[in-house]
């Protein structure tokens, strides 16, 4: 415990102000505290060796929240009992937090975030639902970005109901100087598993994040599941954008 | 089997077109100090004095003294600041200023889409109509519930402005919100709200809100029950205990940066239970909300957040992403101060 204090401490000592936020709801799997600027629009789309991947766009409310609306196939479920396979779930989500320094020096940028399902279709499993609420904090320093958090997941399928069950959140952005577009990620998280009564697994991913323009990034990673083999495991191929509004001088005060 | 699962089904469509129309509303009125359009004749005026040193007709560069373009008034009207009727989903002691049109409209990810049209009535009051999503229903108590929608309902609030009476007033309103009878799977509900709620700025970015509410409400089955009167019973909410009517709320609203708000909020909305016993049928279930206010441009605002319905029986399932536009007019003010 004294270790785990001194390195937090020795992480505070060693951040700096930063200049702004970076950009990106989340590292793979696993959400970051990131907030985009006000009026922003980003946006993800993501795709797997299987066919199955992620589209969200999301809008910065106001420099302190944002709003993303989008489907996914984190969630695995199965009517049956063979192996769950990928659900495509329409989600929402928002977000509020602070940027980092925002309210003292050294402290990261924090957000509280809710997410919910919304619809789904093309599957056989009846009526699932997946709701999960999250506390994360994120500190950029300089050659590393590390991500902490801890998320209240809960699931239904089929009128079944799980409480909500919380799990840790954890992700890391590696930068090195020496390749100054280029950076490693890695993240841990838990997404539900809708097979019979629902229950929760973790989601482990490393990749590879590619600065291709200012505006633009292209990601590719492994993510491998606590409930499926290692060969398994999905190669994806994801794309992120982000717009930032022209700031004329009224907007600027905002950010 | 394959399942679809699909929202925003008929209302989205009654949504879209009030969320285009109002903006039309907000933006089609032009601003007081816009000259006419260049294109609309105009009749030469007969009584206007004949300029003493009229230099005759124009030759190369010459102006006429005649018509030589006054300078544009480039001053606009100074416009109240709005101070919004409702925080998420409480309603607040401020009122809509005179004459200020007010549209907001919202959808959710549980398939809920609502409208709220108001309009300030001289300071002193405000009159709206809307459409809600809270009323809830359920067979049995061990169901869950489903929100009966669209709920029309007509809201009446009158009050005072904050520092109107003395320095450091709040502002205070009350207000009377009545539904029009529902008639849902074979049972017709109504619902009543007498609330009396004052607000208050604790300097220029946060502000506090605490209320308390009358609720009334009604539940009658449509079929006639054999052998017995051919009305059904009506089961209300009066007539047995006050504290099952009457509740508190309140709400918090802080200002972080000059255009964005952070809002929570507690409020109540009915639920009537068909199956359930006499005493339960009509349930007072507990709401919070949270969220940001963001302002777009003058007229419009988005807010997003997260409500959760009957917070008491907490289920992060049954929370909602709601995302909803806002747009404020001065157009019927500038229409009536047109006329004075």
């Amino acid at each position: 415990m004294r270790a785990v204090i001194t390195v937090a401490a020795a992480l505070l000592a060693m951040a700096r102000p930063a200049a702004a936020d970076p950009v990106g709801a989340r590292v793979l799997t696993a959400p970051t505290a990131w907030l985009p600027a006000a009026g922003a629009a980003v946006a993800m789309l993501g795709v797997d060796q299987r066919g199955d991947g992620a589209a969200v766009i999301g809008y910065g409310l106001g420099g302190i929240a944002e709003v993303e609306l989008g489907a996914d196939t984190d969630v695995r479920g199965c009517a049956c009992d063979t192996r769950p396979s990928a659900i495509w779930l329409g989600r929402a989500a928002f977000r509020v937090g602070a940027r980092q320094d925002a309210w003292l020096r050294g402290m990261p940028a924090i957000a509280l975030g809710v997410r919910a399902s919304f619809a789904a279709r093309g599957h056989e499993v009846h009526e699932p639902r997946a709701s999960d609420a999250y506390l994360v904090a994120s500190r950029d320093l300089g050659v590393v970005r590390v991500h902490a958090g801890v998320d209240a997941l809960s699931a239904a399928v089929d009128g079944r109901r799980s409480p909500a069950r919380l799990r840790p959140l954890a992700g890391l952005e590696i930068h090195p100087p020496i390749y100054p577009r280029s950076s490693l990620i890695g993240d841990l998280a838990w997404t539900p598993a809708l097979a019979g009564v629902p229950t929760l697994g973790w989601a482990l991913g490393i990749g590879v994040r590619f600065q291709a323009l200012p505006w633009a990034s292209v990601e590719l990673a492994v993510r491998a599941r606590e409930h499926e083999d290692l060969g398994a495991s999905t190669v994806l191929l994801r794309v992120n954008a982000a717009w930032r509004p022209s700031a004329p001088r009224s907007r600027r005060s905002d950010r | 089997m394959k399942q679809a699962t699909f929202i925003f089904g008929t209302g989205f469509g009654t949504g879209l077109a009030t969320v285009l129309a109002t903006a039309a509303v907000a933006q089609a009125q032009p601003a007081p100090s816009d000259p006419p359009p260049s294109n609309v004749p105009t009749l030469p005026s007969t009584t206007a004095p004949a300029t003493v040193d009229d230099p005759g007709p124009l030759i190369g560069g010459q102006v006429d003294p005649a018509v030589v373009p006054m300078p544009r008034k480039t001053a606009t009207r100074k416009r109240p600041a709005i101070d919004f009727p409702e925080v998420l989903t409480t309603p607040t002691g401020w009122l809509l200023p005179a004459g200020v049109l007010y549209s907001k409209t919202a959808v959710d990810t549980g398939g809920g889409v609502t409208s709220d049209n108001r309009v300030g009535l001289g300071d002193v009051a405000e009159f709206g109509v809307a459409t809600t999503d809270q009323v809830r229903e359920r067979a049995t108590e061990a169901d869950k519930a489903e929100r009966i929608q669209p709920y029309v309902t007509a809201s009446f609030r009158m009050g005072v402005a904050e520092n109107r009476l003395f320095a450091q007033q709040p502002g205070v309103t009350l207000g009377f919100q009545k539904s029009f009878e529902r008639n849902h799977d074979g049972f017709k509900t109504r619902i009543a709200e007498l609330t009396l709620v004052a607000s208050k700025h604790l300097g220029k970015r946060v502000a506090l809100h605490a209320g308390g509410a009358l609720w009334d409400a009604s539940l009658q089955s449509n079929r006639p029950v054999a052998g017995t009167d051919p009305a059904p019973p009506e089961f209300t909410l009066h007539g047995h205990n006050y504290a099952d009517q009457i509740r508190v709320f309140g709400g918090f609203e802080a200002k972080p940066l000059d255009k964005s708000e952070i809002l929570i909020d507690l409020g109540w909305a009915p639920e009537f239970c068909y199956g359930c016993a006499d005493p339960d049928k009509i349930k007072l279930r507990p709401e919070l909300s949270w969220g940001v206010r963001y302002e777009v441009a003058r007229f419009m605002h988005l807010e997003s957040g997260v409500r959760v319905p009957d917070i008491g029986n907490f289920n992060l399932l049954d929370a909602q992403i709601f995302g909803q536009v806002t747009f404020t007019s001065f157009a019927l003010r500038d229409a009536v101060d047109s006329l004075k």
